[in-house]
């Protein structure tokens, strides 16, 4: 397992190479540069041209690829051209760790949602129970967040005065509450139907009924017969929703002003702002490669017929 | 047969469909002393599953019910019974053996762990005891080194030998009843023989009656007392086994007779299945329910439903549902019928009624590699 865990780590640095050579390629190939944005202050060609020299921009693309990876080996990922008094490892330093600790709360409460209604649903299939899941799992994911979120705004900041409207002030639980609630219910929408539909899978399995014939208790069959089968398929798509959720959420933290990392997604793409495209990028690929080995070494442990070895 | 251990009265289960009412099992009785053994036959869809299912009440529900009958179960009702104490029945009192032994035990738990559930369960032993219970076990049905495949998965063992887990597992309370149903049709024919001789030996051993369901008459040839013949969800035969292959009154089990294969014939002859399909069980023939796929029928077959009756011409207790056999109107008109030259060559039922006649252990073995399952009876 080890052995096994090491290759897969090591596999990493070619992954994350192809990443990097795409999405830089990408980010060159849109149109427009990192300067042209600023309509207000005519620069002229001399400014421009004497900002590509200072950042590099100048050089050759394939020359400019290079000195970027040979860089980031040695853990200098260069300046933000957006905030160009910041290094990118600063921004990110200080963004991310706010929208981790954000995404872990809520698939935390995704997971701790999600599979107890999912189980109960599948036990009590075609009832009021499983009908109001499947409301639940129908409006969450259909729905968009920040609908959801403006709502959410109204009705407790607004009216009930329950909770901040936004802000995060240094990880204010009053400030936490309605983010993550509300970033769980995405998550916990379709893990609620996947938990459902693999239960009802597994449930109807014949050594579900040798278990009944044993004369074990319902609860027993369920837990040590049914449950244990049912996860597999959940926690293969719970690795990249994790991924996904601990990386930032762009409109959840836009609206609340949480200043996490979602944002930069989209405005360094906007601002063609590249180190800071490439990092968040790379960043991104090594988070979802990880929750996969994750993912991969889970299956090892719920299900014995898959054999973590070579 | 003083006391009978188990007593079916009118058994009758249905299955609410979108489509309608499946009638799976309709007014199926049968009785089985201590230690006896019972042959069910029938082809795919009879109901000879649903009626050992519904002998421990495993019936789904929704969509399936035990609408009517009692079963007496050590003179007591199965059906009056608490949910609490009909899991005190299953896999202490009643246990089951299961078809598929591919998908009838749990891939994520060691066997060790599905055989002991029983038994610290049932018969409140510890880890440590039902561990060494287990490697006993495991012994008891002939798996090789027993204590160190304690540990492993399903997925390690070959079907034979999940089947022999399966068996374990059944045994390991010592229940007065194992219904093992199609126990080997899942197996090829040498692993059958080993496993038909593991339950033989162990019926023998323990006077664990069984209920054998299967829808290979060359298994419950060599293996039971009395065979039932199911069609449509009803018994359509009851004989012991002897008189059975002696002396077979229904159409219907002529035509399984017919359609097992023959190994020794000189030329390959097709295989004479019965023509037709299986009844529609959610609207079956008003009449005889074997009625439209009979070449004896009469004009009464089609309007009336035929009465399980001792049949004419046989040994007491032989009872058929078929007016052809009974006394009546026409005055069975097929009690006189040879059905040797009915069925054609009988060379292979010969053998195996000289098997049952001796019945010794041997017998199985010859019984269950001569005459694989009959595919024809299939559908």
């Amino acid at each position: 397992m080890l052995k096994y865990t090491i290759r897969r780590l090591l596999l990493l640095i070619p992954t994350l190479f192809v990443v990097l050579l795409v999405t830089f390629a990408l980010a060159h190939a849109a149109p427009g540069g990192p300067w042209d944005k600023d309509e207000s202050k005519k620069q002229t060609q001399s400014i421009i041209n004497n900002l590509n020299a200072k950042y590099g921009l100048d050089k050759p693309l394939p020359e400019q690829f290079g000195l970027y990876v040979w860089n980031a080996m040695h853990g200098d990922f260069g300046v933000s051209l957006t905030y160009r008094d910041r290094l990118v490892t600063d921004i990110i330093g200080d963004a991310w760790p706010i929208s981790a600790r954000l995404g872990v709360q809520a698939i935390l409460l995704a997971v701790a949602i999600s599979i107890p209604l999912g189980v109960i649903s599948a036990l009590k299939q075609n009832t009021l129970v499983d009908s109001g899941s499947l409301l639940f799992a129908t409006a969450g994911t259909s729905i968009p967040s920040f609908v959801l979120a403006i709502f959410a705004i109204y009705i407790f900041s607004v009216n009930l005065r329950w909770f901040p409207a936004s802000g995060w002030a240094g990880g204010d639980l009053s400030h936490l509450v309605m983010p993550t609630v509300l970033l769980a219910i995405g998550s916990s929408a379709f893990l609620t139907r996947i938990t459902r539909a693999s239960m009802l899978e597994a449930i109807r399995q014949d050594y579900v009924r040798t278990a009944r014939a044993k004369g074990l208790k319902e609860q027993v069959v369920v837990v040590t017969h049914v449950l244990r089968n049912a996860l597999i398929p959940v926690v293969t798509v719970l690795g990249p929703a994790t991924a996904f959720v601990i990386t930032g959420t762009f409109f959840i933290e836009y609206i609340f002003s949480i200043p996490g990392l979602g944002r930069f997604f989209i405005n360094s793409i906007l601002a063609r702002d590249y180190p800071m495209i490439l990092a968040i990028y790379l960043l991104f690929a090594l988070v979802i490669s990880v929750a996969n080995l994750t993912v991969d070494l889970a299956y090892g442990l719920l299900d014995p017929r898959i054999k973590v070895s070579r | 047969m003083s006391a009978n251990l188990l007593e079916v009265k009118a058994l009758k289960t249905q299955f609410f469909t979108r489509d309608g009412v499946v009638h799976a099992v309709d007014d199926v009785s049968f009785e089985l002393a201590v230690g006896e053994t019972l042959g069910i036959v029938g082809e795919s869809g009879c109901g000879k599953s649903v009626t050992a299912l519904s002998l421990m009440r495993l019936i789904p529900n929704p969509p399936g019910r035990i609408v009517n009958g009692t079963i007496l179960f050590e003179g007591q009702d199965v059906m009056k019974l608490d949910d609490d104490d009909v899991r005190a029945l299953r896999g202490r009192k009643i246990a089951m053996i299961f078809q598929d032994p591919m998908t009838s035990l749990n891939p994520v738990l060691t066997i060790s762990r599905q055989i002991s559930e029983a038994l610290e369960l049932h018969l409140k032993m510890d880890r440590a005891e039902s561990r060494k219970r287990t490697i006993e076990l495991l012994e008891l049905v002939g798996i090789p080194s027993a204590k160190k495949r304690l540990d492993d998965y399903p997925h390690q063992f070959s079907g034979g030998m999940r089947q022999r887990v399966m068996i374990a597992m059944a045994l390991s309370c010592n229940p007065k009843l194992i219904l093992a149903d199609e126990p080997t049709t899942a197996l090829d024919v040498t692993i059958q023989a080993q496993i038909l001789q593991i339950l033989k030996d162990l019926s023998q051993e323990f006077r664990t009656a069984f209920i054998l369901i299967t829808h290979d008459l060359g298994v419950v040839a060599g293996m039971t007392q009395r065979i039932h013949v199911m069609y449509g969800g009803e018994i359509v035969e009851k004989a012991d086994t002897f008189e059975l292959f002696d002396n077979p009154k229904h159409p219907y089990t002529w035509g399984l007779l017919k359609s097992i294969p023959r190994l020794d014939e000189q030329r390959r002859e097709k295989l004479q299945p019965i023509e037709g399909l299986p009844p529609d069980l959610i609207a079956p023939p008003p009449g005889c329910r074997f009625e439209p796929r009979c070449t004896y029928k009469r004009d009464r077959c089609s309007a009336e439903h035929p009465g399980l009756r001792q049949a004419l011409n046989a040994k007491d207790g032989h009872e058929t549902r078929c007016f052809g056999t009974q006394p009546g109107a026409m005055n069975g008109w097929l009690a006189q019928t040879d059905w040797r030259r009915e069925i054609g060559s009988i060379e292979v039922l010969e053998q195996v009624k000289q098997q049952v006649a001796e019945l010794p252990p041997e017998a199985v073995r010859a019984a269950t590699s001569d005459v694989p399952p009959p595919p024809a009876a299939e559908r």
